[in-house]
């Protein structure tokens, strides 16, 4: 797979929420505002980049019976270095998503791109791979956050994590006794979630479908000219 | 022991804050186990053995080696090494005991290492400054909420199998339906203690 | 065996250099913790006493193993004020109480609740706050029903604060 194709894979094609199926905990959790979503992925794109980068600087050197402890030491160092700079400089955002930054550690995404790519390829390749999983990640949760925050209280806003007293910007888009705030519980993030997957699993039907007509009609043109040339 | 304080807490982990429907942890094998009811139950079994286990491990390890030294801060390294150790320990033990739940279980008994559920659990017991008693019980009725929710989901996915579905909802987006309405039914026990 | 020393020393320096990692980040990082925590903490108190300036408040040393008595205060010199954490849904409740030299509650404010929003927050409504203010922290107080499970360990908190005044501090 060349760089380009690797990249943009973590969006649509190999999405690892919608698609894989891959870190959903964190996504159903915390996905009820916009300020969680740009945090938390915020808070694995560096976790994501810097654990890739280290596991492939030494992927060479460690023996292959304990990579999987290696790359779990490793991946936990990170995170709770992520988690002491947020609990120092970014407060709010330590109180809203709670276990999750440490959850970070079982994200499945970080441990599966640590196994899948960042040991068998070099740093470059491993870094920007790993910003376009965490870049891909990181879009899911904004799609779903914004959708379940504007309809469960109509509200779209953006604090700055690090001065939690500053709004950066506020739109009301729903009007107040119109919202659904049952999107903001359970069973709205199960519900996101599932037409989101689903629009994803459509789409990609959707293409299959269409690369499957055009390539029938590919062969059936070809046979045609073959029974020409007879 | 106060008894009255122990109950509260198991009625409160295994229902009202359900670790699936409500904390949303746990949902991996959810996903990826709940196809077969037979599976589900083994799932459950070795989920709890492994949730119990690392709780007291990482818990006398936190009181009894972190704290005093002042080294807090390994908590995480030291938790997740003894929740894959333990997880090692757990397939070994199935593979001789039970090879046929071994295969039913697959690729999903090592992610039991990954399953947000284990390490919350861990996490929890230090952060809420549970005593010995008081963690046993959370430790336990953390893994029954858990094999609860996923036993009454693999039944009811056994039967969405054969139901008709549209070609973009099969397979998981249907199943996170179903556990919409699941998480909704469970709400409406909030009120109950 | 020589191949498990290998693997053994290995995973061991791997595990050494994280630790040193974390130690360092630690000393880099636990000062600023420290120091929000202080401010929030006097933010707090405001929030109970808004005419009290800072120098106002004194922090006295918690005896003793308590495990819901995190920090006592005096004010002024005449209410003293507990800061408790009690356990309840997800994160249970802080909040703080004062009562002034006879032992009967004088303010209630809950600083943070880890309820689902609805009825375990009730324990932050000023009908609650209203039904404690005034009576005498060792009494039997009220619960709020549907609530009990807030609520309970509330009130139990309440109940050590003022044996714990009355034991220590009259």
């Amino acid at each position: 797979m060349n760089r380009k194709e690797n990249f943009t894979a973590g969006f649509i094609r190999e999405n690892p929420v919608f698609s894989l199926y891959l870190g959903i905990c964190s996504t159903l959790a915390i996905t009820t505002t916009l300020n969680n979503a740009i945090g938390m992925g915020v808070a694995v794109i560096a976790v994501l980049i810097m654990s890739n980068v280290i596991i492939s600087l030494i992927r060479n050197i460690t023996p292959n019976e304990i990579r999987i402890p290696v790359y779990i030491v490793v991946i936990a160092t990170l995170v709770k270095i992520i988690q002491m700079l947020i609990k120092a400089y970014a407060a709010s955002l330590d109180t809203a998503l709670g276990v999750f930054i440490p959850l970070i550690v079982v994200n499945c995404i970080i441990l599966g791109r640590a196994e899948s790519f960042a040991s068998k390829n070099n740093v470059f390749d491993s870094a920007l791979d790993g910003l376009g999983m965490g870049l891909g990640y990181t879009c899911s949760l904004i799609v779903m956050s914004v959708i379940r925050q504007v309809i469960s209280t109509g509200v779209l806003n953006f604090t700055n994590p690090f001065d939690a007293t500053q709004m950066i910007f506020e739109f009301r888009i729903i009007p107040e006794d119109y919202v659904i705030s049952v999107f903001n519980q359970p069973f709205g993030a199960f519900v996101t979630f599932a037409l989101l997957a689903a629009a994803l699993a459509g789409y990609k039907n959707a293409k299959t479908a269409k690369a499957e007509k055009k390539k029938k009609a590919q062969e059936a043109a070809q046979a045609a000219l073959a029974k020409e040339a007879k | 022991m106060d008894i009255g304080n122990l109950f509260t807490i198991f009625v409160t982990a295994v229902l009202i804050n359900n670790v699936i429907l409500n904390q949303f942890l746990g949902m991996c094998p959810f996903m990826g186990v709940s196809k077969k009811s037979s599976s589900a139950i083994g799932m459950g079994g070795a989920v709890t053995f492994v949730i119990v286990a690392a709780a007291i491990v990482t818990y006398g390890l936190y009181h009894g080696v972190l704290a005093p030294l002042h080294i807090e801060y390994m908590d995480l390294i030291t938790f997740i090494l003894v929740i894959a150790s333990l997880v090692q320990l757990t397939e070994m033990i199935i593979k001789k005991t039970s090879p046929s739940l071994y295969k039913a279980l697959g690729v999903y008994l090592p992610l039991i290492t990954t399953n947000c559920a284990v390490l919350m659990v861990a996490l929890e017991n230090i952060k809420q400054g549970y005593d010995f008693a008081e963690m046993l019980t959370y430790s336990f009725a953390i893994p029954i909420g858990f094999t609860l929710v996923l036993y009454i989901f693999s039944t009811i996915r056994e039967r969405l199998d054969a139901a008709k579905t549209p070609a973009a909802f099969r397979g998981n987006p249907i199943a996170l339906i179903v556990a919409a309405m699941m998480a909704l039914a469970f709400s409406g026990l909030m009120g109950l203690v | 065996m020589k191949k498990i020393l290998h693997l053994t020393i290995f995973l061991a320096l791997v595990a050494a250099i994280s630790g040193g990692a974390l130690a360092f980040a630690n000393n880099l990082t636990a000062p600023i913790i420290a120091e929000n925590a202080l401010a929030a903490e006097k933010e707090n108190l405001k929030l109970m006493f808004p005419d009290a300036a800072d120098s106002d408040f004194q922090q006295i040393d918690v005896k003793g193993n308590s495990k819901t008595i995190e920090k006592i205060f005096t004010v002024a010199g005449t209410e003293t004020i507990f800061k408790l954490q009690v356990t309840g849904y997800k994160d249970g409740t802080s909040f703080m109480v004062a009562f002034d030299e006879s032992g009967t509650i004088t303010h209630y404010a809950v600083i943070s609740n880890g309820d689902t929003q609805g009825i375990g927050s009730k324990v932050a409504d000023d009908s609650f706050a209203d039904s404690l203010i005034g009576k005498k922290g060792n009494e039997k107080l009220d619960t709020i029903s549907g609530a009990t499970i807030s609520s309970t360990p509330v009130v139990d908190g309440i109940n050590e604060a003022a044996q714990y005044f009355a034991d220590n501090m009259e």
